[in-house]
């Protein structure tokens, strides 16, 4: 693993390791951090094939979702999102992403798959407080209501006219929901720049 | 001093906050919960702006979006709004606003001159009058356009932020009306999501303007008691001051909220949001609108509708007059003469159209001692600037003209009532058609194909119990439709109800001469047209309602002809001898009212106009001068300008460097495809023309892929990593379609092919060193990749570790000199970039953009696709015959043996050199082989690039020119506007012609 101080992530223009994460409240009740650098494996196999979602569950200990757009695992350990029919995004902790091709590699061998490192391609901006999902709403066409987009789904959707991946964590009752949106590096400032001026003052 | 126009009790006016504002300069003083129009009525002021044509007096005619005639211009400077209606304007503390389209004042208006030249203004007067001399219209234009319009538009940017907002529900409930709140309440005991939204305020709708009772409250108590229960409901959204302007597909309704009181600006608030709503079933009711009569002169200023006066009078507490008559054709707008006898405003009489008015309404207006005086019409109006006294004559026996003697009143407000219309906008919007209700006359909500219940007036159901009864039955309605079962509930409530004798519709109200002939009857005030107007198209052969509105302008306004449609349509069909339902109504169109260009436009201004697309390296480029060029949405480099440098001298500069020690360019933008599965090579095979089955790991190939069609559509460079893995690249503004395109062919034709996909664009910084130097200064940073030509030969590719980050290397070039590409984890590429430029400072290392970029490639003949290509190009049109395999099948083959596609003279890729070495050749510049003095010249083909070659010394181009391969040696032209560029056709390889540079 490369020394972090020679890795820029795509926020770092904005400054934002200069203000501690208390500070980076938006309006009264929404805090906004980006977490880089988090490890994130593509995966593509046949899950109709017994052997591989042994072979997969053998090297993450985790069981991949089969349910689309539903997440299984922790975000601070492994996590596997559901992507597609035969695609998931795997996280995992910062650096682990050589860990993870390793075993993923290992107990797969032999078989048709694509496991593809894309830790650098993503960032994640993690959202929380009582609006985050009303911000969303302002660019995303999907239906977010707590009734209908719960803890432990996900979503691939438009926002802000920018490719992301949204995935709601939690909703606690006082603070509100808490989600990571997944966007692409070369969106990652205009994105971050829509939210702020999306989130209300 | 007399009675002031203000009661002293009731309204929805806050008499403890007074709000100061100006009008036309003048300081005046209203309250909170005022709009423009109840405080101007209540300062005295009824005349507000002039006409559109006519420049005629108008004042206050109606009390909300239905207001055709007060029309001001709202603020001065970047904030200005034009043509906004007083009576629809909440007022607030510093407010100014102008009257419109007068000058010096509307009560002294220079262009009211206007007027005496009506009989030279008829209806579609431009297709006339100006007709002579021929040339002269464009003088005529230039000076009506002038004279018409209602207002001027900021010239400065929107200094305003708008918001957007997108939400789904499982029932839309669009006005607050009693029908509406009825609705929500019911709907309400479900565990539906239920949004209700109201253009005012305050819910309630017509029950805060006329003095009703429902359970023994009034009806402003109801509706604030029904708007707390519904506010204490987690299911329930309420949107105020949010008027829905469009109804769209699947139950999508656009909608506008205001979110600032003034339109001065709030820091940090933004002004408006545009909602866009989807719901599953959706409950309009807007309520109606009242139709006005047209009689002879009936847009004097003083004339209002009666049911506006009772909004004045309830809602906002003024008295609009002081001696009052009324003009109708039901027993409703009675109620207006009994709320204002009740206030002890004088009423002087009531008109009635009808024969006799024996309802219960009269007869209690007449037992209160007002005189009412039956099958009677006001004939005239008297008080240019504002109503002074009417003229009152006896109908005769079929209502078509006047007889008897005539009777004068003195009042200085006319109240006229001519029944209701019901609000059909949303449901027209969705192509729904409207039934024409023969008995009162007015159009109702038809059949439609969306999830729509229309309810209480806006149905057509007018009287305040059956709005009710319509809104509770709705309630159920919804909540079962959208599969939601609801608690047990009470029945619809008590409320008076009081029988309602018919309306007597008359069109045109007659009065002593033809209408048009001396007076005026209005019917759309706010842009001019008369009831003779329309008379007049229908004698010139004007039948469907259609063409004549586009001919008369009637209902063309910002308005949208909310008053005005239904009484110009029935005139037309009188007229023309037929029935109002055969000759249909106008398709309402969205928007139902103006809406902001900002709104729309929302956050994506500026810098957030769309998004924009950054390298890892790309705040490097910014700090060194980079000039931006826009590939899709991402920013590229085009050149470095050293202070004072021209472009032109940049990319020489940048150029010569490359060729003679190192460039340096960002690369990372190119689409990066990771390929994996046993049968990769066999896919690579169908989806490009030449053969994959051969490549060896650690090796690359440049392919090109046609569509089915057998045009070029990208190219680009692939790269065997492993056994079953591969690395194809793709233009930069392709990366996305050409996946695309892969997963298709993939899942929809060879399913049985085992593949996968993955972009790793994002992946990767990219990072070329070009020149002879490229190599000497890579050693420095890598001692696991063995860098000699013989080592790693031109399209290899090499695994190793690259200023401390695991890379691959790929030999690949694209200037023709020795090149590394080199890919490395996305975010190292800003560090490994800067320790580039810092090592290579020593041989002078130089960034290059994408034009030097795209001139080094020109000078090897290299084609860029959507450059040298535009789908209309073949491999073999690029003399590229030595990419298309004759072995295999892949997309696009069989296309290439068309006779079209097989012919010798097509547009072929060639080389041009003017003659004139100093001349730089215009791209897309078309290209003649003989001038001559005649035209059309006939084109032989066109310019694709065309640049400045530093290391040539001259300049150069290529061109796609018919039968271009027989044509080398010849001379062509390429004529300009001012002069003629003569060139030779060349080969396009025009640098280093055996390749001897790429090893370095």
């Amino acid at each position: 693993m490369v020394e972090t101080y020679k890795r820029k992530t795509p926020l770092a223009n904005l400054g934002l390791e200069k203000v501690s994460p208390s500070e980076q409240k938006i309006g009264k009740s929404l805090l906004m951090t980006e977490i880089p650098y988090i490890a994130k494996v593509n995966l593509r196999g046949d899950p109709a094939k017994k052997i591989f979602l042994k072979g997969v569950k053998a090297a993450l200990n985790i069981q991949l979702p089969k349910i689309p757009n539903t997440v299984s695992g922790k975000f601070s350990e492994v996590q596997a999102i559901w992507l597609g029919p035969d695609e998931w995004l795997l996280t995992g902790r910062s650096g682990a992403e050589a860990k993870l091709l390793k075993n993923l590699q290992k107990q797969t061998e032999n078989m048709h798959v694509a496991i593809t490192d894309i830790t650098d391609s993503r960032t994640i901006m993690q959202l929380s407080g009582g609006p985050a999902l009303s911000i969303i709403m302002k660019g995303c066409t999907l239906d977010l209501h707590p009734n209908v987009f719960k803890p432990g789904q996900c979503a691939q959707t438009i926002l802000a006219k920018t490719n992301v991946i949204i995935h709601l964590l939690k909703f606690d009752k006082k603070i509100g929901p808490t989600l990571h949106i997944y966007v692409q590096n070369s969106f990652a400032e205009h994105l971050w720049l829509w939210l702020i001026d999306a989130a209300p003052t | 001093m007399s009675r002031p126009l203000r009661l002293s009790l009731g309204g929805a006016i806050d008499r403890k906050k007074p709000v100061n504002f100006q009008f036309n300069g003048r300081q005046l003083c209203g309250y909170k919960g005022d709009t423009l129009a109840s405080a101007l009525l209540a300062n005295g002021i009824h005349l507000v702006s002039r006409s559109f044509k006519y420049h005629r007096p108008r004042g206050i005619f109606a009390s909300g979006t239905e207001e055709p005639n007060a029309l001001v211009q709202l603020e001065v400077g970047p904030r200005t709004l034009a043509s906004h209606q007083a009576t629809k304007i909440k007022l607030y503390e510093g407010l100014k606003a102008f009257s419109a389209n007068c000058w010096p004042s509307p009560a002294f208006d220079l262009l009211g001159i206007l007027g005496f030249f009506h009989r030279i203004l008829p209806a579609g007067f431009y297709y006339k009058t100006f007709m002579w001399p021929r040339w002269g219209w464009k003088i005529y234009e230039y000076l009506i356009r002038h004279i018409a319009g209602l207002g001027y538009c900021p010239r400065q940017p929107d200094p305003d932020r708008y918001d957007h907002m997108n939400a789904h529900t499982d029932i839309l409930i669009i006005g607050s009306g009693p029908s509406g709140l009825a609705a929500a309440i019911e709907a309400s005991h479900s565990s539906a999501r239920i949004i209700i939204v109201d253009e005012n305020s305050k819910f309630g709708g017509r029950l805060l303007s006329d003095n009703s009772k429902i359970n023994n409250k009034s009806g402003p108590d109801w509706a604030a008691q029904q708007e707390s229960i519904l506010a204490s409901n987690p299911n329930v959204k309420m949107l105020r001051n949010t008027t829905a302007f469009g109804y769209y597909d699947h139950n999508l309704i656009g909608m506008i909220e205001n979110l600032t009181g003034p339109i001065t600006g709030v820091k940090d608030k933004k002004r408006q949001r545009l909602w866009k709503i989807r719901a599953k079933q959706v409950v309009l009711a807007q309520g109606a609108f009242e139709r006005p009569l047209v009689f002879s002169d009936n847009d004097r200023p003083g004339v209002m509708l009666a049911g506006a006066i009772r909004t004045f009078l309830n809602k906002y507490a003024v008295i609009p007059g002081r001696r009052v008559a009324l003009f109708v054709n039901n027993d409703d707008a009675y109620r207006t003469a009994l709320d204002l006898n009740a206030h002890g405003v004088e009423v002087v009489v009531v008109i009635d159209l009808r024969k006799e008015a024996t309802g219960v309404l009269p007869n209690r207006t007449i037992s209160e001692g007002i005189e009412v005086v039956e099958d009677a019409a006001i004939t005239g109006v008297i008080g240019k600037s504002h109503v002074k006294k009417i003229e009152v004559m006896m109908l005769s026996e079929d209502g078509k003209s006047v007889q008897g003697e005539k009777r004068f009143f003195d009042c200085d407000l006319i109240g006229i009532s001519g029944g209701w219309n019901p609000a059909v906008h949303l449901h027209s919007h969705t192509n729904g058609k409207t039934v024409w209700r023969k008995d009162d006359g007015v159009f109702i909500p038809g059949k439609t194909l969306q999830n729509i219940i229309s309810i209480g007036a806006c149905s057509g159901n007018f009287s305040l119990q059956s709005c009710l009864k319509d809104g509770w039955t709705a309630g159920k309605k919804v909540v079962k439709l959208t599969g939601f079962s609801s608690k047990k509930t009470n029945s619809p409530k008590d409320t008076e109800n009081i029988p309602e004798q018919p309306w007597r519709n008359i069109w045109i109200i007659p009065s002593n001469a033809p209408a048009g002939q001396n007076d005026k009857h209005f019917v759309d005030q706010q842009h001019d047209v008369t009831a003779a107007d329309i008379q007049l198209a229908a004698r010139e052969g004007y039948q469907s309602v259609e063409h004549t509105k586009r001919y008369t302008t009637l209902g063309m306004a910002t308005d949208q002809g909310k008053t005005s449609n239904i009484p110009g349509h029935a005139i037309l069909a009188e007229i023309l001898g037929k029935e109002v339902s055969a000759i249909g109504t106008t398709t309402f169109r969205p928007p139902y009212t103006p809406v902001t260009i900002g709104a729309l436009a929302g956050p994506y201004t500026g810098l957030l106009f769309a998004p924009i697309r950054r390298s890892p390296m790309h705040y490097w480029h910014e700090s060194n001068g980079a000039i931006w060029e826009d590939v899709g949405e991402w920013k590229r480099p085009w050149y470095y300008p050293k202070r004072n440098e021209s472009m032109r001298d940049a990319v020489a500069r940048e150029c010569l460097a490359t060729r003679n020690s190192v460039g340096i360019l960002d690369a990372s933008t190119l689409g990066k495809i990771d390929i994996q599965g046993p049968d990769s090579a066999e896919f690579l095979n169908r989806i490009y023309t030449n053969n994959w089955e051969n490549l060896e790991i650690g090796c690359c190939r440049y392919g090109i892929m046609l569509r089915e069609d057998g045009m070029v559509m990208d190219d680009g460079v692939t790269s065997r990593l492993g056994k079953n893995h591969y690395l194809m690249t793709t233009t930069t503004g392709n990366a996305a379609s050409v996946l695309a395109w892969l997963e298709e062919w993939s899942q929809t034709e060879w399913p049985t092919l085992k593949v996968y996909f993955t972009s790793v664009t994002e992946q990767y910084a990219t990072i070329t060193l070009s020149g002879p130097n490229a190599r000497l200064l890579l050693e420095e940073f890598t001692n696991d990749i063995d860098l000699g030509g013989g080592a790693f030969p031109a399209m290899q590719y090499r695994e190793g570790t690259v200023g401390g980050f695991r890379a691959r290397v790929f030999r690949i070039s694209f200037t023709g000199e020795c090149a590394f590409e080199i890919n490395v984890q996305a975010s190292g590429g800003a560090n490994l970039w800067a320790n580039f430029v810092n090592a290579g400072e020593k041989y002078g290392i130089t960034p290059y953009g994408t034009e030097t970029m795209h001139v080094l490639r020109a000078e090897k003949g290299y084609i860029i696709v959507g450059q040298e290509t535009d789908g209309t190009v073949t491999p073999y049109d690029l003399g590229m015959n030595w990419i298309i395999s004759k072995n295999k099948d892949f997309i696009g083959r069989r296309s290439l043996n068309r006779p079209d596609t097989a012919r010798d003279d097509r547009k072929q890729l060639v080389g041009l050199l003017p003659n004139d070495k100093t001349e730089i050749l215009p791209e897309g510049g078309q290209i003649v082989s003989q001038l001559q003095a005649t035209y059309p010249i006939p084109m032989i083909g066109h310019v694709t690039s065309s640049y400045h070659s530093p290391i040539l010394g001259r300049s150069f181009a290529l061109a796609l020119i018919k039968g271009g391969k027989k044509r080398l040696g010849q001379t062509v032209h390429v004529p300009l506007v001012e002069r003629t560029i003569t060139c030779q056709v060349t080969s396009h390889l025009f640098y280093d012609k055996e390749g001897h540079r790429l090893n370095g």
